[in-house]
């Protein structure tokens, strides 16, 4: 990576407490995003992307690691100390339904920010009306609460609300997937349009590939709480490296009756299956080698720079 | 034929300002060894044109005009809208079953897997309790779901093994019909392309008709030999999976089909469909799509035809002209 990484964390833990040994939903991860970056973070339910997202946003305290946003080491920070970071960093989360105050007009949701952060005190109402129109919704809806907007009319107020304290980082949790198909595509053009406007930097956390596809530059694909690939988009949907990325990719519905997925590639998931020691993913894995059970696989750079892979099968 | 075939199918919805219709007069069949998609996104009425078919029907929807016919494979038939209540308790769960989205909420937690799956031998087959959980757990392997797991509890199995267990109670009458609400709709993609594999083959072994509800048309496309594509409550378009995808007719369809990550070229704007699925009854006069139809003009103002080409319909004026 040539530019200077705006987020760096290293050697991330979380833990939850469980039966046995508890789960580690992000188990030692690295991650830098450079400025201006827009990267996806991919893997399916249980894989610790979000989890990921929130020790990354410090909406969540990790057991081990560091988060580094700009040269400012955030790891023991807390409360008041976080305020310029909280306003520098926001999210936009997957369900706007729960995620607006349903007792909040569209006018308070998107003016919130601006109070806490004691931005635009002379001309707040201008701000909120030019962020509504920013995220294409019309002035009419200022006055409205949640429950009168359709799902695509509230994403778009948790975006403006997102945006109104000019962040310089955005998480993206699953933002598009609670939309309907046709709203869906609406909602990707205006994020690309914003990311590109505002020179932000993006982290986009998803279950569905294509859509990372459409709006990254470098993708991550996590699995069990470790990253098992990265690279540049277009390299990693063209020659995918680790049997779970190839088998997620093989695995999306093609919009073609005459390209029917015949055999999936890897075996079902198992929550009984242990999750410590050796790679996570040899029990579904086709390729899986005697050291895969009992060494981590550790992730190296393959190829070209920038593409890296954690699997004993690729070196 | 045998199988289901719904003609002028209506729901109403009793509102304060009179009866809306949220599905309107839907013409469909489900025929005995095929899978039918019916494809809509929130809104459509593709829940409730299912939820019809079996008469489960929530308070203050009814169906106010069609009729649904089940067509036996000893040449019976029987209207399933002038069913009484002893009439659809034969006809529910034992010639029609139904597979829910969401298998954490359709299970019921304090009971294990086997025991669900053996309830349905029980009631329809007068099964005892040790002979339903034996057939139970065979049905259950073949679904996918390891004997040993059988005496689960539902919250000890992941998200793809639930919807299993709902797949092998959906199975236990040998039903002639299983309609599937969004079947995968809460499973990872690898999970997803596992159960879809299952039903295809399920489909094709029993020779049952399957009614896959969805919003997704990949899914529809990877499992579902006829398509019938709802829009505020009517249809749109319907087809042969092959024909639809390759010449989809409709603007809905084309729309749904272009604004598809998968499909769109990367680096451009996704092809959108302008505006939003509008609430329910609060749709234009004529063609309920106009408002976002990049072709629609004064005519569409007017109720559009249902233009039958072959075997294609197409609820849109722009095919009756051209």
């Amino acid at each position: 990576m040539t530019a200077t990484p705006l987020l760096v964390a290293s050697g991330l833990v979380r833990r939850f407490p469980g039966p046995g040994r508890g789960t580690v939903a992000v188990d030692d991860v690295d991650i830098a995003i450079a400025a201006g970056e827009r990267v996806g973070l991919v893997g399916e339910s249980g894989s610790g992307k979000s989890t990921l997202g929130r020790l990354l946003l410090r909406l969540d305290a990790a057991d081990a690691g560091t988060v580094v946003f700009d040269g400012d080491d955030l790891t023991r920070k807390s409360g008041r100390a976080l305020l310029p970071f909280r306003r520098a960093a926001q999210v936009v989360f997957q369900d706007p339904a729960t995620a607006l105050n349903p007792r909040m007009s569209v006018e308070e949701l998107v003016a919130e920010g601006l109070i806490i952060h004691g931005l635009h005190s002379a001309d707040r109402g201008a701000r909120v009306r030019a962020l509504l129109g920013e995220v294409g919704l019309d002035d009419s809806v200022r006055q409205r609460r949640p429950h009168e907007l359709s799902g695509g009319q509230k994403q778009r107020v948790g975006i403006a609300r997102a945006l109104a304290v000019e962040p310089r980082f955005l998480l993206l949790d699953e933002p598009v997937s609670a939309l309907d198909v046709s709203v869906q595509a609406q909602i990707v053009n205006l994020l690309a349009e914003l990311s590109r406007s505002r020179g932000l930097t993006i982290l986009f956390v998803a279950h569905d590939l294509h859509v990372v596809r459409h709006l990254c530059d470098r993708v991550l694909v996590m699995y069990r709480g470790r990253i098992v690939e990265e690279g540049p988009t277009e390299a990693m949907f063209a020659t995918p490296q680790h049997p779970y990325t190839q088998a997620l990719l093989a695995a999306v519905p093609v919009a073609d009756p005459a390209r029917r997925l015949l055999a999936v590639p890897v075996g079902p998931g198992n929550s009984d299956e242990p999750a410590v020691g050796g790679c996570r993913f040899r029990h579904r894995c086709p390729e899986a080698l005697p050291a895969c059970d009992v060494d981590v696989p550790a992730l190296v750079t393959i190829g070209t720079p920038g593409r890296r892979v954690a699997c004993h099968a690729r070196r | 034929m045998t199988g289901l075939v719904a003609r002028g199918l209506t729901v109403a919805i009793d509102t304060p300002t009179g009866p809306v219709n949220v599905v309107d007069a839907v013409d469909l069949s489900v025929a005995a060894g095929r899978c039918t998609a019916l494809v809509g996104e929130s809104g459509s009425g593709k829940t409730l044109t299912a939820l019809s078919l079996v008469r489960l029907l929530p308070t203050g929807a009814h169906i106010s005009a069609g009729r649904v016919d089940l067509h036996g494979a000893d040449g019976s038939v029987v209207d399933i809208t002038a069913l009484d209540d002893a009439g659809l308790r034969r006809v529910r769960g034992r010639r029609i079953a139904m597979i829910f989205q969401e298998p954490m909420t359709a299970l019921n937690p304090l009971m294990r897997v086997h025991d669900q799956v053996g309830e349905g031998l029980e009631i329809h087959q007068g099964l005892r309790r040790r002979d339903a959980r034996i057939r139970a757990t065979a049905l259950l392997e073949r679904v996918g779901v390891p004997a040993r797991r059988a005496s689960a509890f539902p919250h000890e199995l992941s998200g793809g093994q639930r919807q299993r267990v709902m797949i092998a109670a959906a199975l236990v009458s040998d039903p002639d019909v299983v309609i599937a609400d969004e079947p995968t709709t809460s499973l990872d993609v690898t999970v997803q392309a596992q159960v879809l594999a299952l039903l295809r083959e399920l489909v094709a072994e029993r020779q049952m008709g399957l009614l896959l509800i969805t919003h997704d048309l990949g899914v529809v496309a990877q499992v579902c030999d006829d398509v019938t594509v709802l829009y505020a409550g009517r249809v749109v378009e319907q087809g042969s999976a092959v024909d639809i995808f390759a010449d989809p007719r409709h603007p809905y369809t084309r729309g749904l089909l272009a604004s598809m990550p998968s499909v769109a070229p990367r680096g451009k704007p996704l092809p959108a469909i302008r505006g939003v699925v509008p609430p329910l009854g609060r749709w234009p006069s004529g063609c309920r799509f106009r408002d976002r139809c990049d072709h629609a003009s004064d005519v569409c103002s007017t109720e559009p035809p249902m233009v039958q080409l072959g075997e294609r319909r197409i609820r849109c004026v722009l095919e009756a002209t051209s």
